[in-house]
């Protein structure tokens, strides 16, 4: 059994996640894995280190203005983002210290930070311990760049070069949300994944005008659907190996044991799910729409989605997990 | 005659206007600059106020009293009505704040606050203390730091909800 907790990307809403969390390491469940996307990845290193507190304090605590600095119309115009991300760069620079890097390097538990690379177009993880020079362990400036980068929104926030003079990345949330396919390929088989999402979304009161106000709704709506071809990808898969076991034992039935055996272990037709097993996944994510539009850091809004966040994660340990 | 001149200004207006403007803003959208990242930056001082013991300990109990106080909600509850439920229990400690300034334990302050029909702040607290304690068992002996921690989580919730309520 391998436990791996996946948090998808939000901004602000990234509090629930933050009450979710509490509430599954108040219920002693440990993770072996942690993969995040934006703020899932400002969210993994704490959790890698298990100071929960401290990371219920910051994301209580920060503001709108700890995240983010408002650019003049002129400096819009001559930069490359609407808002100027250095605070964001600033914060995780002072809670991913030189001490609590060498925790998380030092840690068994593999840390995967989700983004995705313009120049190449396709997603890119970072591991602690693998994403060095030549396969090795991740200097603590390219960590702290990739965990900026998973952050930075596009257009709303510049895009970073992890490495100097290298290729420009951005949030990882463009092309995958919940970063669960990463987790399933390193062998997690209970998967805790936190969606900052409702299922049902009701529709929206507002009048979009303001371009920042459009493109967020855009955002958000764009990094829903990521999200939801996310999880039903690992459904699919649960899909596929319950229907191929069920076939299996049906083919026993049927056939001896040397053309079953020729049936699912055909080399020159690999079964993909060979010695794949069903994936529990807890599936944690608001009952309602969260009071935020991502980028409004505000600790009373985040107060409440961090009670939330608790009352969700006590709901899907007790529903149990997603049944296929 | 006059008025067609009217009519013909702001029309010719906007032909030299338009290619200029558009020209300007051309030439600043080329002349992009990339956002840099230093190394090293300058710390953010909220979180390195949260570092160093027993600071750290003292930060955790004043920002995870002022949290939970701040997220008290009943199940299915709208976060309008638990706004103003929060602003009525904090207004009422208010009120109180000359007795409660002076308690020196948070035994004390707890037993206070659940007699005085504050029982929601009361457990928000016990709840921050219980957590902290499991992490940090040395904590404890700091039972005068913790009533002062307390009271500046209390002072912190007040705060954010008022200034929630004038904005």
């Amino acid at each position: 059994m391998k436990n791996a907790l996946v948090v998808s990307g939000g901004g602000s809403k990234g509090a629930f996640a933050v009450g979710a969390i509490e509430k599954l390491r108040e219920k002693k469940i440990k993770f072996d894995i942690v993969a995040g996307t934006s703020t899932g990845s400002l969210i993994a290193p704490l959790v890698v280190t298990d100071e929960i507190q401290f990371l219920r304090s910051v994301y209580t605590s920060v503001r709108t203005e700890d995240i983010i600095r408002k650019r003049t119309v002129f400096d819009i115009l001559t930069h490359d983002s609407i808002y100027d991300s250095n605070p964001l760069w600033s914060l995780i620079n002072t809670v991913v210290n030189s001490e609590r890097y060498q925790k998380i390097v030092n840690s068994t538990v593999e840390m995967y930070i989700t983004t995705v690379n313009l120049q190449k177009g396709g997603i890119e993880y970072w591991n602690q311990h693998t994403s060095g020079d030549g396969g090795g362990i991740l200097d603590r400036n390219t960590l702290l760049r990739a965990i900026l980068a998973s952050a930075c929104q596009p257009v709303l926030m510049p895009n970073v070069r992890i490495k100097e003079e290298g290729n420009q990345y951005t949030d990882g949330g463009v092309r995958e949300c919940a970063p669960l396919s990463i987790a399933v390929d390193h062998g997690a088989t209970d998967l805790y994944s936190i969606v900052l999402s409702p299922e049902k979304r009701e529709p929206s009161n507002e009048t979009y005008v303001f371009i920042v106000k459009t493109f967020l709704r855009f955002l958000d709506l764009i990094l829903t659907e990521v999200t939801e071809n996310d999880i039903s990808k690992a459904v699919l898969y649960n899909q596929a190996i319950v229907y191929l076991d069920k076939l299996q034992k049906k083919a026993k039935k049927m056939f001896n044991a040397a053309q079953v055996n020729e049936l699912f272990n055909d080399p020159k037709n690999p079964n993909p799910f060979s010695g794949k097993k069903l994936l529990k996944l807890y599936l944690i994510r608001p009952s309602e729409e969260l009071p935020t539009n991502g980028l409004e850091f505000r600790p009373f809004t985040m107060s409440q989605m961090v009670t939330m966040g608790r009352e969700a994660a006590e709901a899907a340990l007790n529903n149990g997990p997603l049944t296929v | 005659m006059i008025d067609n001149k009217f009519q013909e200004y702001p029309h010719n207006l906007s032909l030299k206007l338009v290619p200029f403007l558009t020209v300007v803003v051309m030439m600043l959208l080329s002349s992009c600059i990339e956002t840099k990242f230093v190394e090293n930056p300058s710390d953010n001082k909220i979180v390195k106020a949260m570092e160093e013991w027993p600071d750290e300990y003292y930060w955790l109990i004043k920002s995870g009293v002022s949290s939970r106080i701040l997220g008290i909600r009943e199940e299915g509850e709208s976060l309008e009505s638990a706004f103003i439920m929060v602003d009525s229990l904090m207004t009422q400690v208010k009120q109180k704040w000359s007795e409660i300034s002076v308690i020196d334990s948070s035994e004390k302050l707890i037993n206070y606050l659940r007699e005085n029909k504050l029982s929601p702040i009361a457990e928000a607290i016990q709840e921050t203390l219980t957590i902290n304690l499991e992490q940090e068992p040395s904590g404890e002996m700091h039972y005068w730091l913790q009533a002062n921690a307390i009271k500046d989580g209390l002072i912190g919730a007040y705060n954010e909800i008022k200034e929630n309520t004038n904005e």
